[in-house]
């Protein structure tokens, strides 16, 4: 029912949605809850575990019970709190965990064999047979059980991640945080104020009181305005900061867009704060009772926030029940809002306050009844028990800090008992400070004073004096508290009512000895799942403390681990969908092969073409093998510019080469290349590639594709850590050339076309005059080959006319299948063989680990065990039959051997379909593989059912004497 | 040797204008990646005629400038290396390496926040600061060159990469603003 003349909702603007199907009249400024509770909805949810009838409890964003799925399609969104989700026209809201409806819930069955369904009973029933567990009992507690369920489908709304940086961060904008921020920006600080509501003000938001002569929330309007026209203060609404970490970083969740009909949804910030203030308030607490969820049971001031911020009464006869001062406020503001007040039942003893309405101190709330909502109340008095006729019952069992960021790094609370409610640790996250309820302080003028208290010692910290800002005058009022957490009687009292767990549940707990608040809570699931217990927390470890004969302070909490609130993992890996997972590279013949028609591969970050197909062709295999063949009779071009490059310079640079390299590299004389390989520290062998001398003391190592970061990174180490003395330094040229292999018969005279005579001699380089470019004459496919190098931005130009040229020879250009299959024919490594497993000699490189001087990698190859007959090695493989297949990832094993796993004696790294033999090869590594070819031996793929008999062989396959590459 | 045609590393991404950005390709001139060998950064600094700018700063020289670049490392920009820098630091023409976007206009930081882990608001990066950071994913550099600017640097295979996730973040920013 909507209270007239009250409120901070915009009457002007009437909205209209739908809940479950049904339209809801709202005003702009109202809540899913606000609207919900106006329009007299007071069943909105299930519960998690037995599916009970839930309602509407609190106001904020620790709603543990109204939550509901919105938006519909692929967008819709499961337990969003209807507490924070703000009404906009068109926002479609529905209801989760019932079926058929939320009305008649079938599976409100478990709430019947609830007696049966206490903690532990899924641990201790479904246990046995074992492969039920899986195939039967899970599937079905999962039907019966959990909250709302994603559309399963790709999610259409946008979110983002950004960075913010300050000085001061104030969390919360409460009277405390606003006035931390207004000390802090007068002072001349850089203030980020966050606060997770759409308006700052925090409880005068929610509270008839006065700050300063006004209406609470006009002080708190007339600050925002007054921090909003400062440059260096930054006001982030609906913005909840989710966790603090290390050296001053907070997570922050804002909802960017979430209060419109479109937009963006939500921003996951990163804020790196020089100080923090913690003013993120107190949350109201429950008392333990039977039947104390029914719809209707409230929190005290969740209801003076409906009525006052909302003008809402959340029912027509409302019953208080308190053990502070709270509920006497909450009972002030129903009577003035004309709101019929049924009683007022006070636990602690002795008040004597005269009211209009019958006050009962001493007495407890021992049952409600009602169905789909509370409509009686049974009050245990002194004198007896009475039943109070209400639909609405406020309750209000003390406040609890909010005390979670400060525990995120580690630290925990410490129990006050003047206020019955943990308080933040001093000094627990470095650079943060608490001021206001958030450190117990929660009275008014002193959350005002401690704000700008801790606001003044952030800017001693930072070297700035404090201004001096005047305290606006506020009540002062004090907290008077009696604890009461649990009364006793008939029928169940719950604790946590996300997660269905009850006082008895706990008690169960500690009787069978999970004693530890960890235990306890993984036993009954107490605190988990949205809420993460805030309401729940401190009421069920006090169960526990009694339970086990045990205080509070002993008993402890539970971790508060980031973050505070759900974070959507849409928003943080927000910009990673799709292509943004990770960054792509091009080469500059990215578009000219993608207009022929190559479908494009990645290799690391790169793209690379796979084949170019030719009209008529149809599948891969064609094209593959017509561009080997092309190679092998006339000329092929590739793009190799993903190979990784690094010019390497200075006095020591031939000593660094021959330290970095298996092999002496210091020898080369300029213009040549020789071909090396890299160890890691383990002896294994790192990457391969050629290096070119430039000139003296002048090198260009290159590396593969997939290991040049790897290789970079290890450089950077030699020279800084285990060589900082040498004289040399390296930079990453990768992207500065554009660098095409042409190769075949035919390739210096489609060279010559282009540049002029071509001169070079096998291993050689030569400049390219002209563009500044470099030719180089090596080879990866084993004939005539050159490499020509250009900067970049000549790269694309380049390669159209090499690959035009190379048409009219009979040529073109090939894709990395070409190229994979004319290196295997050649037995030439790529990281299939160099596999991070595999020595030099198991490559049959071990001659290239030169004895003449050190090297990294060179003592740890020699551990025993790293070379010899019982290691694997490098070896082709041939089918005996014509049309055997080989595949790679296959293993090998002694011919008629049972093809188990400890029969293998080596597994195939590489294979293919060569065009050039007519059947298929492959690399592979077999078990003392050198001094075996001839031998027959037998693949066995078990994954794709396939037997070969096959002859092991030399690892080159195609010219071993090298005549057509040096030719 | 034919003659090459230069192409877009950007691949005609760029330039646009959305949300208060501007992003535009940056023809640099000649860039000269340097290394001062052991104990010659004064001298290299002699012979550029430019004392060598400290870590996260730029420096501007008769017709270019120089740019911090990592740990003993500068970008000389502008202009080709006139002078002999034999036997006093390592030299790498990075022309072709590193391309540049010009990201300016009104919410050119706010843009670059949804990017860059850096606070490059003018206050705490002002004309001259130079930054090694990421770029979303991607390893760069920022200048600020003005104080509605800045430069945004990464390998020139990264160059299309840039290009789109600055647009992105663009749209987000129309998209925030409803």
């Amino acid at each position: 029912m909507r209270l007239d003349g009250r409120g901070l909702i915009d009457r002007s603007l009437p909205l209209k949605f739908r809940f479950d199907g049904r339209e809801i009249a709202a005003f702009q400024g109202d809540t899913v809850a606000s609207a919900l509770l106006a329009s007299g909805v007071r069943l909105v949810g299930r519960s998690f575990k037995y599916h009970r009838p839930r309602g509407i409890y609190g106001a904020g964003s620790e709603e543990p019970n109204a939550l509901v799925s919105v938006g519909r399609g692929a967008a819709r969104e499961p337990n969003v709190r209807a507490t924070v989700q703000e009404v906009f026209n068109g926002l479609e809201v529905s209801a989760q965990n019932a079926w058929p409806s939320l009305r008649w819930d079938m599976m409100s069955v478990n709430d019947a064999v609830a007696p049966m369904l206490a903690a532990g009973f899924y641990y201790k029933t479904f246990m046995w047979p074992r492969a039920f567990w899986e195939r039967l009992y899970e599937p079905a507690i999962r039907r019966a059980a959990g909250l709302g369920a994603l559309s399963g489908e790709a999610d259409p709304d946008r979110s983002e991640t950004a960075f913010a940086f300050c000085d001061l961060l104030v969390i919360g904008g409460g009277p405390a945080g606003l006035m931390a921020a207004l000390v802090a920006a007068e002072g001349g600080a850089d203030v980020i104020l966050a606060d997770e509501d759409s308006l700052f003000g925090g409880r005068l938001l929610a509270e008839t009181e006065e700050v300063d002569g006004k209406p609470g929330a006009v002080w708190a309007a007339e600050m925002v305005a007054r921090l909003s026209g400062m440059e260096n203060v930054r006001l982030m609404a609906r913005t909840t900061v989710t966790g603090a970490y290390d050296q001053g970083t907070y997570g922050a969740l804002e909802r960017v867009g979430r209060h419109r009909a479109r937009g963006l949804k939500d921003c996951f910030w990163r804020i790196a704060a020089k100080r923090a203030v913690l003013c993120a308030g107190a949350l109201e607490r429950q008392i333990a009772f039977p039947g104390n969820d029914r719809p209707g049971v409230m929190s005290a001031a969740a209801v003076r926030a409906y009525v006052n911020r909302w003008g809402v009464a959340p029912g027509q006869r409302v019953a208080v029940f308190t053990n502070n001062d709270s509920g006497h406020r909450t009972a002030a503001d129903l009577m003035e809002a004309g709101v019929r007040v049924a009683a007022v039942i006070d636990a602690r003893d002795g008040g004597s306050e005269s009211w209009d309405v019958p006050v009962y101190y001493g007495a407890r709330v021992c049952g409600t009844k009602g169905r789909r909502g509370i409509e009686q109340v049974m009050v245990e008095t002194p004198s007896g028990v009475r039943e109070v006729r209400g639909d609405c019952l406020a309750v209000s069992g003390g406040w609890n800090p909010s005390v979670h960021l400060t525990c995120h790094l580690g630290a925990r609370p410490v129990w006050d008992e003047g206020i019955a409610a943990f308080v933040p640790k001093e000094g627990a996250v470095p650079g943060m400070r608490v001021a206001g309820a958030a450190a117990g302080e929660f009275s008014t003028a002193g959350c005002l004073s401690g704000g700008a208290e801790a606001a003044r010692g952030a800017l001693e910290d930072l070297g700035v004096s404090a201004p001096s800002v005047a305290l606006p005058k506020a009540g002062d009022g004090a907290y008077e508290i009696a604890p009461l957490w649990v009364v006793e009687g008939k029928g169940r009292a719950w604790l946590d009512l996300q997660n269905d767990v009850t006082v008895k549940d706990v008690r169960l707990a500690a009787r069978e000895n999970f004693r530890s608040v960890e235990h306890m809570k993984r036993y009954t699931t107490q605190g988990m799942a949205p809420d993460q217990g805030k309401g729940s927390n401190v009421t069920a470890l006090a169960v526990l403390a009694d339970a086990t004969g045990r205080g509070i302070a002993e008993t402890g909490t539970t971790t508060f681990r980031p973050p505070y609130v759900p974070v959507p993992i849409a928003a943080l890996g927000a910009g990673g969908r799709g292509h943004g997972f990770a960054p792509e590279r091009f080469t500059t013949s990215h578009q000219a092969s993608v207009a022929r028609g190559a479908p494009m591969i990645e290799a690391g970050l790169w793209f690379r073409p796979s084949y170019f197909p030719a009209p008529g062709e149809e599948i891969w295999q064609q094209s593959c093998d017509r561009e080997v063949r092309m190679v092998r009779e006339a000329v092929g071009v590739c793009d190799v510019t993903t190979l990784g490059k690094i010019d390497i310079q200075g006095p020591d640079a031939g000593a660094f080469l021959d330290f970095v390299y298996g092999n002496v590299m210091s020898t080369l004389k300029p213009g040549k290349v020789r071909y090396g390989i890299m160890l890691r520290e383990d002896g294994h062998v790192m990457d391969d590639g050629t290096c070119a001398c430039l000139g003296e003391g002048h090198y260009l190592m290159t590396t593969t594709t997939a290991a040049a970061g790897q290789v970079m990174r290890h450089l950077d180490f030699v020279r800084q850590v285990l060589r900082p003395g040498w004289n040399v330094r390296i930079a990453s040229v990768t992207d500065q050339w554009a660098q095409f292999a042409v190769a075949g018969p035919r390739a210096r005279e489609v060279l010559e076309s282009l540049i002029g005579e071509v001169d070079l001699p096998f291993m050689g380089w030569a400049p390219v005059e002209g563009v500044g470019g470099r030719l180089f004459r090596i080879s990866f496919s084993g004939e005539l080959g050159y490499e020509i190098a250009v900067p970049a931005r000549y790269g694309e130009s380049l390669f159209r006319l090499l690959v035009a040229q190379a048409e009219t020879l009979g040529g073109g250009a090939y894709g990395m299948e070409a190229l994979n299959v004319l290196r295997i024919e050649k037995g030439f490594l790529t990281h299939a063989e160099l596999h991070g497993r595999t020595t030099a000699f198991d490559l049959g490189l071990g001659r290239m680990v030169s004895d003449k001087k050190d090297c990294i990698g060179k003592t740890m190859a020699a551990r025993p065990g790293l070379s010899g007959p019982e290691r694997e090695q490098l070896v082709g493989l041939r089918p005996m039959a014509q049309d055997g297949r080989l595949l790679a990832g296959s293993h090998l094993f002694a011919e008629r051997a049972e093809a188990v796993r400890k029969n293998s004696q080596g597994y195939l790294t590489s294979a293919g379909y060569s065009p050039t033999f007519g059947h298929d090869l492959a690399l592979g590594f077999l078990q003392n593989g050198r001094a075996r070819h001839g031998e027959l031996v037998e693949m066995v793929d078990h994954l794709r059912d396939e037997r070969t008999l096959c002859e092991v062989t030399g690892p080159v396959f195609y010219d071993p004497e090298g005549g057509r590459m040096r030719g | 040797m034919v003659s090459l045609v230069a192409s877009d590393p950007f691949g005609g991404a760029l330039p646009w204008r959305e949300a208060g950005v501007s992003a535009e390709a940056v023809a640099p001139g000649p860039v000269t990646w340097i290394a001062p060998f052991d104990g010659q950064e004064a001298a290299v600094g002699t012979a550029l005629g430019a004392q060598l700018p400290e870590a996260g700063r730029a420096v501007a020289v008769a017709d270019g400038r120089i740019l911090w670049f990592g740990r003993g490392q500068w970008l000389v920009i502008g202009a080709p290396l006139e002078v002999d820098l034999e036997g006093l630091a390592a030299v790498a023409d990075q022309s072709d390496g590193w391309v540049a976007c010009r990201v300016g206009g009104a919410s050119h930081v706010e843009l670059l926040a949804r990017l860059v882990p850096v606070d490059l608001r003018v206050s705490a990066f002002p004309v001259g600061a130079v930054a090694r950071t990421i770029v979303k994913h991607t390893s760069g550099l920022i200048a600020r060159v003005a104080e509605d600017a800045v430069e945004v640097w990464v390998m020139r295979s990264f160059a299309r990469t840039l290009a789109g996730d600055l647009r992105e973040a663009a749209d987000g920013l129309s998209l925030r603003r409803g």
